[in-house]
């Protein structure tokens, strides 16, 4: 059992995680050609129609005020969040030592006692997003038990990962945690919410909406 | 009066555009960043009900959920959110590029299919009282 999740469970759910997301961005694409197609054939425009498409510069006033006008603060943590969320697992010395004696390559470490900040504020993020979960009244509304299990999941490798380095309880222990915890992240990804990842980048550029950056139009059909 | 819900013509209708639904209703973080781009949320003294994701989540999100299997006082619920708390105007906007409206929309197709809808001729008072309640 410890073989297997230090051994080929590490692969698999590697693989799982890559093969996942292309699989995602695959199925956003296919999705809004599909969407494309109907379009053409279906709505023929007549001449009363008043179709309607949103500018770029619209688009740009819609993102500043409806979003970043009002969300400053949020958006804010949300980026240093995430900033630090994609980063520090790849920069986490030991992760390093592990690809070189995989395959030879590895990529920039960071010292020590700096990944163990950035997994410190990782951690705090996490627990303030929990706590907006709980105590802010429209985002509870529409939480259910899968939000906050995801919370859970993508937390849990920096809290034991953190936990291994400092040598915290029993540290063989930990450190199968941690890495049992860190394939269960990865297996979650695509599966779950978490593939919010790719589909910040693909849907608002590909998916046919007015307001997205996939140029939809609307068409306003009058009735009667 | 106890009315059947054809629980096949709603799955039917839901499996039209199910890939699509399902890769919607994953990828909804739950920001509720959606809130204030509603202008029924902003000028309904906030209240999360008017939220668009909320909408979705308890319209087209219970129906697919359940797959189609849902009871009559379900779909009268999903009446009250999606021709009543919503009126299709696609101002709404995701940082996901989630297509709210085209959701709503088909929500009520689904609704319609079961003789559900509303008449906005013979329920005017309800559009009118339901700025004070909450
Ligand atoms: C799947 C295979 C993984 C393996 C084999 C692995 C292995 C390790 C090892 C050996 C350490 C050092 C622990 C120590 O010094 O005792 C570590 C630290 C760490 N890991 Fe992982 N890990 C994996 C996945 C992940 C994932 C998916 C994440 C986060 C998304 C993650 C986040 C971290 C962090 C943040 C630390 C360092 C904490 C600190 O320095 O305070 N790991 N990992
Ligand atoms: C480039 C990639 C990514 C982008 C553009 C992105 C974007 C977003 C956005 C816009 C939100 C909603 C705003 C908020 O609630 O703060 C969000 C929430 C979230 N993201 Fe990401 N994300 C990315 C990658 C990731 C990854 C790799 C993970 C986890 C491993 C992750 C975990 C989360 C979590 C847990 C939340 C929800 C926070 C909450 O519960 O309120 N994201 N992301
Ligand atoms: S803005 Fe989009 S992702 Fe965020 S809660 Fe609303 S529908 Fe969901
Ligand atoms: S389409 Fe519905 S949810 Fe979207 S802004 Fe208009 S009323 Fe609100």
């Amino acid at each position: 059992m410890v073989d297997f999740i230090t051994g080929p469970m590490v692969w698999i759910s590697c693989l799982f995680f890559l093969v996942g997301t292309i699989y995602q961005v695959y199925s956003i694409r296919k999705l809004t050609r599909k969407v494309q197609k109907a379009d053409k054939k279906k709505v023929v425009p007549e001449k009363t129609d008043f179709i309607t498409k949103d500018s770029l510069s619209f688009k740009i006033r819609m993102l500043k005020y409806s979003f970043v006008g009002i969300h400053r603060e949020k958006i804010a943590l949300s980026i240093l969040f995430h900033m630090l969320i994609i980063f520090t697992p790849l920069l986490v010395p030991a992760h390093n030592i592990l690809l070189k004696q995989s395959f030879g390559f590895s990529l920039l470490s960071l010292p020590e006692s700096l990944i163990d900040l950035t997994t410190i504020l990782v951690i705090l993020c996490f627990v303030v997003f929990l706590l907006r979960r709980i105590f802010v009244e429209r985002v509870r509304a529409i939480s259910s038990f899968s939000d906050y299990a995801i919370l859970i999941i993508a937390a849990a490798p920096f809290v034991t990962g953190f936990l291994s380095c400092q040598q915290f309880f029993d540290p063989r222990t930990i450190y199968l945690i941690h890495i049992l915890t860190g394939e269960i992240m990865l297996i979650a990804l695509p599966l779950t919410k978490l593939v919010h990842m790719v589909f910040f980048f693909f849907g608002p550029l590909i998916s046919i909406h007015k307001q997205t950056f996939g140029n939809g139009k609307e068409i306003l059909r009058s009735e009667g | 009066m106890e009315r059947v819900v054809n629980s096949k013509e709603i799955k039917s209708i839901l499996d039209e555009h199910k890939d699509k639904m399902k890769l919607m209703l994953k990828v909804c973080v739950r920001c509720t960043f959606c809130a204030e781009t509603c202008f029924l949320y902003r000028s309904r003294e906030q209240n999360p009900k008017y939220m668009p994701s909320m909408k979705i989540i308890n319209s087209i999100g219970k129906l697919y959920k359940k797959k189609g299997k849902v009871k009559f006082e379900e779909l009268e619920k999903m009446r009250e959110i999606v021709f009543h708390d919503c009126v299709l105007c696609t101002r709404c906007s995701c940082p996901m590029g989630i297509n709210i409206p085209e959701m709503i929309a088909l929500a009520r197709r689904v609704l319609r299919s079961q003789g559900i809808y509303y008449s906005y001729d013979k329920e005017p008072h309800s559009i009118a009282t339901s700025n004070t309640e909450i």
